[in-house]
């Protein structure tokens, strides 16, 4: 995954922001805290996800039926890894 | 793998069978089968070697296990060892412990009398008269300190614990890959889903 210019970005911080915005849209600054980076990495972050169509940015960011659909795949990747039986954990059950 | 529930049953019998000795029931020849359970369990025949879903059923079983296999194994060479050596050198050195009961106590003035019967004579291994007393009074067995009694369970509760331990860590560091193994498998699947 890379994105313009040298730009890698981090396949959890875009989860973070897709999964945050999949409960409606938000203002810049809330979702600069909910990804948990600096502004200005942030600011890559979301010209990142608006070129690859996932994000409108204006007043409030929020997700486009591309992005919605996306944040709906991870969600359902991350349910079915983590809810996958630990087979270490197997037996304490 | 294999040496694992042998090696823990050859060190409580060591402690089994210094037990039975210590109550009469075997002779000191009792040692020198807990040195051969010792050096049988340390050479417990490695098995056929094992294939496709034989194989990996094996290590799905054992799975808990096996990559503390190799200080496991380490770890039981130098129990069997220890046993094997302790029992062989109890077995030429047995404890001489002489039984005996208070059968009587006679009050005269401020000094007390008994009078003492020989119950027992387990003969040991020592010089003639030296010797270990049991004494018995009102149905208790007074049992003194005896080394081979603190060698024998010291060997036997230590490399308990000390599997217990090594299988318990390796559990939890089993688990915690399990994690990260997950956390890499949404790392890489996410990457695709998002390229």
């Amino acid at each position: 995954m890379s994105g313009r210019g040298g730009f890698l970005p981090d396949v959890y911080v875009v989860a973070r922001i897709l999964h945050a915005l999949m409960g409606g849209p938000m203002p810049r600054s809330r979702l600069a805290a909910v990804a948990r980076v600096n502004y200005r990495r942030f600011q890559e972050y979301l010209q990142f996800l608006v070129e690859r169509g996932y994000v409108t940015d204006g007043e409030v960011v929020s997700l486009t039926p591309k992005g919605a659909e996306v944040a709906a795949e991870l969600e359902r990747l991350l349910s079915e890894i983590l809810g996958r039986e630990d087979p270490f954990e197997k037996r304490r059950k | 793998m294999r040496v694992l529930v042998p090696s823990l049953v050859a060190v409580w019998s060591g402690v089994y069978v210094h037990v039975l000795y210590l109550g009469g029931v075997v002779g000191p020849w009792g040692y020198l089968a807990a040195a051969a359970a010792a050096l049988a369990a340390l050479f417990v025949p490695g098995g056929r070697r094992m294939e496709g879903l034989e194989a990996l059923e094996y290590l799905y079983r054992w799975r808990r296990v096996c990559v503390a296999a190799v200080p496991l194994k380490a770890l039981a060479a130098a129990a069997m060892a220890a046993l094997a050596a302790l029992s062989v050198a109890v077995f030429l050195h047995p404890p001489h412990l002489l039984y005996v009961e208070v059968q009587e106590r006679v009050a005269v003035g401020n000094l007390t009398f008994y009078t003492l019967r020989v119950v027992r004579d387990v003969p040991g291994g020592g010089p003639p008269g030296e010797g270990v007393v049991v004494l018995m009074a009102d149905g208790r067995v007074y049992m003194p300190f005896l080394w081979e009694t603190a060698a024998f369970l010291a060997l036997a509760v230590g490399y308990t614990v000390a599997v217990a331990s090594l299988v318990a860590f390796w559990r939890a560091l089993g688990s915690s890959a399990e994690g990260v193994r997950r956390a890499l498998e949404f790392y890489e699947r996410a990457r695709r889903l998002l390229t």
